[in-house]
């Protein structure tokens, strides 16, 4: 196997919620707690789960942008979190990160010259022609024109701007690209050009993607690995056709299940499973497993204690009794 | 079968457009559809092609940038049909019209409620003025809504403030204030978008259970075809302020008659069906609508556009009978394929 080209172990991210006249932490939000997780090169790993799941927050401590509580982030085996801010910006150029609302991460008083050609001045590495070809050159690849270099955001629609925000991380030729959300916010039609460019980009490239998504659809084209997270931590991480076949955590099922299928001959189709409002409470998660209490195969006394360890990529203590139902593919 | 049947409301040749720095944007240009009672009429389409503006037209909740131009929606409910949009906009009959014969839940649950007011105050006063319940009547009602959306505690959380609820529980309050006077009409814009899709299931199911109850025809506005396949029974699809294709359900799914439906069918990532394979793309993006293409507005992303006749001529109607229609020059008048 392959050394692995990023390495997330046993990462936690708290936020601090209240403090006490001492100033000292007394509620904090867990928002990831204990995640290990290894993308190796040219892979596409997929991060799902709903809201609040703690899936936006790994990926932004991965790329730097939210310090960790504790664990590590090793890049090529070096920790990240562990290093100082100078040397750390030697990584900021290979780790880049593609938000999911185009509308507001492009800065509107900019040109697309200056937001894409930004990493380069930035790191002093381009100026001059240069800078205009390595922009030009970028433009052309992600399917824009280089004409449209000296116009500003405003001028474009929802699928551009997203090709831009693609440009910009790319112009640095990273190695990992996490990927936040990147086709959420865009039309129907436009989705699936940007996600055959970031195939494309890909291969053409030889990139590898952290790609977050709440949609499992389209994590299901896009990725090759799939980690489910509820509640801060990671229940299920398989190959994608296992997952999507044969899920062994409960919560993968009730997630897969619950994805509205546009065929109408399979309205109402069985086995939709319907799962209770009852969120656990952030600050103070409850001991086992955080699921249990919307889970329908729930056993109390078993699921409702101690740690529950990610055994063969699943984070279940009764992943061995239950036959969970997966997605039949379909021939089109 | 249905054709024979009276709709609930018609609307027919409508047109809303707004003023803008611009120019006049023509967000809805010419729509005809029906709406008939204890059936859902998806309203599917991407950002701009009008399916929000048509639907806050039916209630007269166009903004004040924005006129409605032309056409007629008819309501059929009890009584003498009548044009909604000839009532005066300060009229009683407009208020009993809104959230009495015709509810509306709003896309995110959390910003259409008063955040300042509790669930209950807000679903209370609507009680109180389409029902005329007295104020404890009301709050009994109104415990028992919350009750039947789903709420759990209904007692306790009728005090609960939005902000103090879960984007579900808020989008569940607002379909209790939209069902609150039985309304024969209900008008859903995208009310499950900014849901989590677990979430989004319990709702679409909770909005299914209710129109068998009551027998309510519902307007389901959505950019996701399969909450369409899930609810609808006849699906309207627009593209640029126009319908280009209506058909029933499962007929549009099987065989979708418009390049552009057809496209987006294809488009879209199904479960158990891409995994890892290139998508079929439309080409472009969805134009401004104040630089309207000529012609057919899709042509310039159209597959099978026919050059010198869709860039010309804004294509016909072309009714294939049994409710299918399609805006298409591929298609003669008799419904076969040209």
């Amino acid at each position: 196997m392959t050394d692995p080209l990023l390495e997330v172990r046993d990462l936690h991210v708290r936020f601090p919620v209240r403090r006490n006249l001492l100033g000292r932490t007394t509620v904090e939000n867990h928002a990831v707690s204990g995640v290990d997780l290894a993308l190796v090169p040219g892979e596409t790993l997929a991060l799902v789960g709903e809201s609040g799941c703690g899936k936006t927050t790994l990926g932004r401590t991965i790329v730097g942008a939210q310090k960790a509580t504790s664990g590590s982030v090793l890049f090529e085996g070096e920790d990240l979190t562990a290093m100082r801010d100078r040397d750390r910006a030697r990584y900021r150029r290979q780790i880049r990160m593609v938000f999911q609302d185009p509308f507001s991460s492009l800065n509107p008083r900019f040109t697309l010259r200056q937001i894409i050609g930004d990493p380069l001045v930035a790191t002093g590495e381009a100026r001059g022609s240069e800078l205009e070809d390595r922009v030009a050159e970028m433009m052309r690849r992600v399917g824009l024109s280089p004409d449209y270099m000296d116009r500003y955001p405003h001028a474009f629609s929802g699928g551009q701007r997203q090709r831009v925000n693609i440009a910009r991380a790319l112009i640095v030729n990273p190695r990992l690209v996490v990927a936040d959300e990147p086709v959420s916010a865009l039309d129907v039609s436009v989705r699936a050009q940007i996600l055959n460019l970031l195939r494309e980009l890909q291969s053409e490239l030889g990139l590898t993607y952290l790609f977050i998504s709440h949609d499992l659809s389209v994590v299901e084209n896009l990725a090759d690995r799939v980690a489910v997270m509820y509640f801060g931590r990671i229940v299920e991480l398989a190959s994608t056709a296992d997952l999507y076949e044969r899920p062994q955590h409960p919560y993968t099922e009730a997630l897969m299940s619950a994805v509205p299928i546009p065929d109408p001959s399979l309205k109402g189709r069985g086995g939709r499973i319907l799962l209770p409002d009852e969120l656990p409470d952030p600050s103070n998660p409850p001991p086992g497993c955080a699921f249990a209490r919307r889970c329908r195969h729930a056993v109390e006394g078993r699921c409702d204690t101690g740690a529950i360890p990610l055994e063969d990529g699943v984070r279940c203590v009764r992943r061995e009794e239950l036959d969970l139902q997966g997605i039949v593919a379909t021939q089109s | 079968m249905e054709q024979t049947l009276k709709p609930l409301l018609e609307i027919s040749g409508l047109r809303t457009s707004f003023d803008t720095f611009d120019g006049k944007v023509r967000a809805v240009d010419g729509v005809d559809l029906e709406v008939y009672a204890g059936r859902t009429l998806c309203v599917v389409g991407e950002s701009g092609c009008g399916k929000s503006v048509t639907a806050r037209s039916i209630l007269r909740l166009v903004e004040d940038s924005g006129s409605i131009d032309a056409g007629s929606i008819t309501w059929h409910g009890d009584g003498e049909p009548f044009d909604i949009l000839s009532l005066d906009p300060r009229g009683k009959r407009l208020q009993r019209l809104r959230g009495g014969d015709i509810g509306m839940i709003f896309q995110e649950p959390a910003a259409s409620l008063l955040p300042l007011r509790t669930i209950g105050a807000q679903l209370i006063e609507t009680l109180r003025i389409h029902t005329g319940l007295d104020k404890r009547a009301a709050r009994a009602r109104a415990v028992e809504l919350l009750d039947a959306v789903g709420i759990p505690d209904p007692k306790r959380r009728i005090d609960a403030y939005p902000f103090q609820l879960s984007g579900g529980m808020c989008q569940r309050a607002m379909i209790a204030i939209a069902l609150c006077a039985n309304p024969s009409l209900l008008i859903a814009d995208e009310p499950t978008t900014a849901l989590d899709v677990t979430t989004q299931a319990r709702i679409l199911d909770l909005l299914r259970d209710l129109q068998a109850e009551h027998r309510m025809a519902v307007m389901f506005i959505t950019h996701d075809l399969g909450v369409v396949a899930e609810l609808a029974d006849e699906v309207a699809v627009m593209y640029l302020g126009r319908v280009v294709e209506r058909a029933p359900v499962d007929e549009l799914f099987a065989d979708p008659k418009h390049p552009y439906t057809k496209a987006l069918l294809a488009s879209v990532p199904v479960l158990g069906r891409d995994r890892g394979r290139d998508l079929p793309t439309i080409p472009g993006t969805v134009p401004n609508p104040l630089h309207r293409p000529s012609g057919c507005s899709f042509h310039p992303r159209c597959a099978e556009a026919v050059a010198g006749k869709c860039d010309i001529d804004a294509p016909t109607e072309v009714d294939f009978g049994g409710g299918r229609t399609a805006e298409c020059v591929l298609y003669d008048t008799e419904g076969a394929r040209a």
